[in-house]
C-alpha cells in the first residue's frame, strides 16, 4: 500500500511540472531558484498577450545576465547541446564563443495540457556580447514554444527591430 | 446465540454429536470473539482459532486503517486534480518577471521587458539571420537545376 502511495504521490508531482521545456538542458536555467536571483533578470509569459505579437506563441521566457562568464559559460554549452538538435540554426560565433544563435528545434506533438497533438514548435535564441556603447558584456537566452512556423518566428522577430 | 446456548453446543461438539452444518455455526460463532467461557475457550483451542481469531481491537484498526489509506488517497487524488487544474490555469495566463531580485507581475510592463529583449536580439539577428536566408537560397534554387540536368 506504501508503494501505491508512493507511486501516487510520484505520479501527481511530475504530472504537474511536465512542460514542453523538460527535456533540454537550458531547463535548468529556467528554475525557480535561479530567475528570482539578484544578478538575473527574467520573463515568464504564457498567456493572451502573446497574441500582440501577431505570432502563434504560447509561451515566451528569457533570461539576461551581465559579466558573469563562468555562468555564461555553462548557459552556452548547454544551448549549443539542445542546438545541436535544432532542425534550422543560425549562429555567429566571436572569439570562439557564440555571439548570437537561432535555433529551431524539431517539434514536439503535446502541449503542456497533454491535450493537443498538433506540432509544437520550439526556439532558442542565444545573444552574448557587448552592448551598444558600454563595455558591460550582457546575455540573454530567450526560449519560446507555440505553433508558429519557422518563417512566422523570423518574421516576429523581425518586427520588434526598433 | 446466547453463551449457555453456545456452551451446550460446544458440548456437544465434544461428545461427537453435532452435525456438519452444527459444526460450521460452531466455528462462525467462535470466530465472532463474542464469547468466553471455558467451554468456548476449548473449543477455540481445538478448533486452531487462538491464533487466527482477531480480536475486536485489532479488528477495528484494521478497519481505522484500511480508511485512512482510503482517505489518503482520495486527499492526494483531489490535491493533484487541483493542483494540475492551477497549473493549467497559470500556464494560459502567467506574467512574471524578476529583476533585480524584484519579482514584477504587471502583464503590462512583463510584455516590455520581453520586447525590449526581442528587439536586442533582432538587432543581433540583422546580417546574420538575412545572409544564411540567402545562402540557402541559394544552394536551393543550385540544387533544383542540378536536378533538372
Amino acid at each position: 500500500m506504501k508503494r501505491l502511495l508512493m507511486a501516487l504521490i510520484v505520479g501527481l508531482v511530475s504530472m504537474g511540472g511536465l512542460s514542453a521545456q523538460d527535456g533540454l538542458r537550458i531547463a535548468r536555467f529556467f528554475s525557480d531558484s535561479f530567475l528570482s536571483r539578484p544578478d538575473v533578470t527574467s520573463v515568464n509569459i504564457t498567456g493572451d498577450r502573446l497574441k500582440q505579437w501577431k505570432c502563434n506563441i504560447s509561451k515566451y521566457r528569457s533570461i539576461s545576465m551581465k559579466d558573469n562568464p563562468e555562468e555564461v559559460a555553462a548557459i552556452e554549452r548547454a544551448v549549443k547541446a539542445d542546438g545541436s538538435q535544432a532542425e534550422y540554426r543560425t549562429v555567429s560565433m566571436n572569439d570562439g564563443h557564440i555571439a548570437f544563435g537561432f535555433y529551431c528545434l524539431p517539434p514536439i506533438r503535446k502541449d503542456d495540457d497533454g491535450k493537443n497533438e498538433e506540432p509544437l514548435n520550439r526556439l532558442i535564441i542565444f545573444l552574448n556580447g557587448q552592448r551598444g556603447t558600454s563595455n558591460t558584456r550582457k546575455m540573454d537566452l530567450i526560449y519560446i514554444e507555440g505553433r508558429a512556423t519557422l518563417e512566422e518566428f523570423k518574421q516576429m522577430l523581425r518586427s520588434m527591430k526598433n | 446465540m446466547k453463551q449457555e446456548e453456545l456452551d451446550k453446543l460446544v458440548e456437544r461438539y465434544f461428545d461427537g454429536d453435532t452435525t456438519l452444518s452444527e459444526e460450521s455455526t460452531l466455528r462462525q460463532l467462535l470466530a465472532t470473539g463474542r464469547y468466553d467461557s471455558e467451554a468456548a475457550r476449548e473449543a477455540m483451542a481445538v478448533m486452531g482459532y487462538t491464533v487466527s481469531v482477531p480480536r475486536v481491537g485489532q479488528r477495528s484498526f484494521s478497519r481505522r486503517k484500511t480508511w485512512t489509506v482510503a482517505a489518503s488517497i482520495a486527499v492526494l487524488v483531489i490535491a493533484g486534480a487541483g493542483f494540475l487544474f492551477m497549473n493549467q490555469g497559470n500556464s494560459r495566463s502567467e506574467y512574471i518577471a524578476w529583476v533585480n531580485g524584484v519579482r514584477i507581475d504587471n502583464p503590462a510592463r512583463v510584455m516590455e521587458l520581453a520586447e525590449k529583449d526581442l528587439a536586442e536580439a533582432a538587432e543581433a539577428s540583422e546580417g546574420v539571420m538575412d545572409e544564411t536566408s540567402d545562402c540557402w537560397a541559394e544552394i536551393a534554387e543550385q540544387m533544383e537545376q542540378l536536378n533538372q540536368l
